[in-house]
């Protein structure tokens, strides 16, 4: 049978119902809706495997009934990927998003570039995405080794001399701490004389690469050692900084431990989560190696009060957990305040100060079998935002009330874009996603730079990301950039910038001026998503 | 020969069902929506029917719930859908859907799942 018969059909189809659309002033949602549900049911049959994608891509993003009309800009956007379209008809907006890229971002590994040369940075961030890597850049090796703390990278690609160079030590700390996690890192240079090859060696690189690179070894390569990576991860069960177990370790554990109360040899136990008060003020103030002497020493006293079956794993940067077996919550609660007194007594030395540091906790008593790993988590989440929340430094044991509490504040994504179809595609985005990582999102949009300078949305101790486009009438993004850091305070707000093509120049004094990322247009609403997922981890632990 | 209705009311799937089936030599008859789907159940002798779940007027699932005693336990009644999930699958079969062939499928496929059933 000739299934390209069918396929011809389906293009037809798909420029019979533009042609019908275009000579209406609006389309519904739900005829958008219903029109990709039925490309996404035929196209695979017929073997239009890449126009089925798209479609499901696209419902995911409508919905049925919602009465929503789509001017023609708008839904031509939605159009102008499919194939048989996308070849034959420009589309009469000025900038366009979604260029049709639907590969699922989140898994995508994550690079952190550190280099001071503006252009090659936007060049192999471009290269590096456009394969399907996300990438994060820094311009220079104090922003780096912040990044690399905050947002923990797959992979580090460095250049051999950066700018702060009397910033030897930050490099030495970054490359110490990127090998105790393995994370390889790839140095970079021009100057590949095998003097400084030797050097990098010995200061602790995996690999020294010449500039310019060779775009054919490049992406194997990275992927090589990305692939070398996973695996050792997946041996290890120990946080190598800290010595507390790791997340991988906590599943294995924490799986057994609820398998022993199904098999009832164990009446309960406890897991307690807890988090270190205020440390991102310690790796603020006194920087990132004293706040991981602090980490180290909040594990090794915890294991000092520890009997030999209780467990310590690092959660994430400053977040760990205890799983307690044949430990009741208030048996829990007697061990955490004994643990909490040993630590009030301990001092911290920074260079100009002697602190103290206290956690925050939260105990979910596990007393059955039938608790989902998850759930378990999730309770222990619970009231240890219970316990943040009301003044810190304390413990607060889950129940049935807390269940009902409407946990954690809200985080406000801002989008400063004088393009109704981005402001429109994002906006409605975050309505339907509703949340990041358990917090609820508010959404702000403005069309022009001076109206978001001049509205009132900023709160102290709120956490926002600010989208801001770089091309716009009035007054463009890099100006709004410069009055944003000069007028507000810095840590709270994360800014990526959206910018065109060939901006180089632009990014430069972007990133220069204080913006924390950019992502280049034309982009899909995904990767968009997954970016902001990835940079709200960042504010997200204050 | 045996008697089959395909009902889709996405027409190009349905022309190649009709297509696929009518080379392996079954007689066919086509509807567009539910409700002609039904018509045509009650009227016809048909071994078996091919419904899509989401048709407007009536959905497959409400064509069977429809279908009388008698003609349900004459025919084959097998489902397409896009909704894979579990649920509708078991509320499909509580109604009395005897297959279920998920979206996007192959003709072959097809051709295999119905001549296995009316074999």
């Amino acid at each position: 049978m000739e299934i390209k018969k069918y396929q011809q059909m389906m293009n037809e189809r798909i420029e019979k119902t533009v042609n019908r659309w275009e000579k209406r002033e609006t389309v519904s949602e739900d005829e958008l809706y219903r029109f990709f549900h039925n490309v996404k049911g035929t196209s695979g049959t017929i073997g239009m495997s890449e126009l089925k994608d798209i479609a499901s891509h696209h419902l995911e993003f409508l919905e049925e009934k919602s009465g929503k009309l789509w001017t023609e800009s708008e839904w031509r956007v939605l159009l102008k990927e499919l194939p048989v379209y996308k070849s034959e008809k420009e589309m009469p907006v000025t900038e366009n998003i979604w260029t049709g890229d639907l590969t699922e971002q989140e898994e995508r590994p994550f690079i952190l570039i550190i280099d001071d040369d503006v252009e090659f940075v936007t060049f192999i961030k471009d290269y590096l995405e456009s394969n399907g890597f996300q990438t994060i850049i820094a311009l220079t090796g104090e922003k780096g080794l912040e990044l690399f703390y905050d947002m923990k990278p797959s992979l580090i690609i460095l250049d051999y001399i950066l700018p702060d160079i009397d910033g030897i030590a930050v490099l030495k700390q970054l490359l110490e701490k990127a090998q105790k996690e393995f994370t390889p890192i790839v140095m970079m240079s021009a100057h590949s004389s095998s003097e400084n090859r030797a050097r990098a060696y010995e200061m602790g690189a995996f690999d020294f690469i010449g500039k310019p690179i060779d775009k054919n070894l490049f992406i194997p390569f990275i992927n090589n050692r990305l692939k070398f990576r996973d695996r050792v991860n997946n041996f290890v069960l120990q946080d190598e900084l800290t010595g507390a177990y790791n997340r991988k370790y906590l599943t294995i554990e924490l799986t057994k431990q609820i398998k022993k109360l199904a098999e009832k040899t164990t009446p309960a136990f406890s897991y307690v989560m807890v988090d270190l008060d205020h440390f991102k003020q310690v790796n603020d103030n006194y920087g990132h190696l004293v706040g991981d002497e602090v980490l180290k020493k909040f594990v090794e006293l915890f294991k000092r009060v520890a009997r030999p079956e209780d467990s310590i794993c690092r959660y994430g940067g400053e977040e760990f957990t205890f799983i307690l077996p044949d430990t009741t919550r208030h048996q829990a609660e007697a061990r955490v305040s004994t643990f909490r007194e040993l630590l009030s007594e301990q001092k911290f030395q920074s260079e100009s100060d002697t602190f103290t540091v206290t956690f925050s906790a939260g105990i979910k008593e596990v007393d059955n079998g039938s608790f989902h790993p998850k759930m378990i988590m999730e309770h222990a989440d619970k009231a240890l935002y219970m316990a943040k929340d009301s003044g810190r430094n304390k413990t607060i044991i889950f129940d049935r009330e807390l269940e009902k509490v409407e946990t954690s504040d809200s985080l406000t994504i801002i989008i400063v874009d004088d393009d109704e179809v981005v402001r429109g595609m994002l906006t409605h985005h975050y309505r339907k996603k509703g949340e990041i990582s358990g917090r609820p999102i508010e959404i702000r949009d403005y069309d022009n730079g001076i109206s978001f300078l001049n509205d009132k949305w900023y709160k102290r101790n709120q956490q926002y990301i600010v989208l801001l486009d770089g091309m716009m009438p009035k007054m463009d993004g890099v100006e709004v950039l410069k009055q944003l850091r000069d007028h507000y305070p810095k840590k709270d707000i994360i800014v990526s910038m959206l910018t065109a093509r060939k901006g180089e120049l632009e990014v430069a004094r972007a990133l220069n001026l204080g913006a924390d990322d950019y992502m280049v247009k034309p982009f899909n609403v995904k990767e968009v998503s997954a970016r902001i997922d990835r940079i709200a981890s960042r504010v997200l632990h204050p | 020969m045996k008697k089959i209705l395909v009902a889709d009311d996405e027409d190009i799937l349905r022309m190649l069902i009709v297509d696929t089936l009518e080379d392996l030599g079954f007689e066919i008859e086509e509807a567009e929506d539910g409700q002609e789907a039904l018509e045509k159940l009650e009227e016809g002798n048909f071994d078996l029917a091919i419904l899509d779940y989401m048709m407007p007027e009536k959905t497959g699932l409400e064509v069977i719930q429809s279908l009388s005693k008698e003609t349900k336990n004459n025919i084959q009644l097998v489902m397409l859908t896009a909704k894979a999930q579990e649920q509708d699958r078991q509320i499909a079969l509580n109604a009395g859907a005897d297959y279920f062939i998920a979206k996007p499928f192959s003709p072959t496929e097809l051709s295999a799942v119905v001549e296995e059933i009316l074999a």
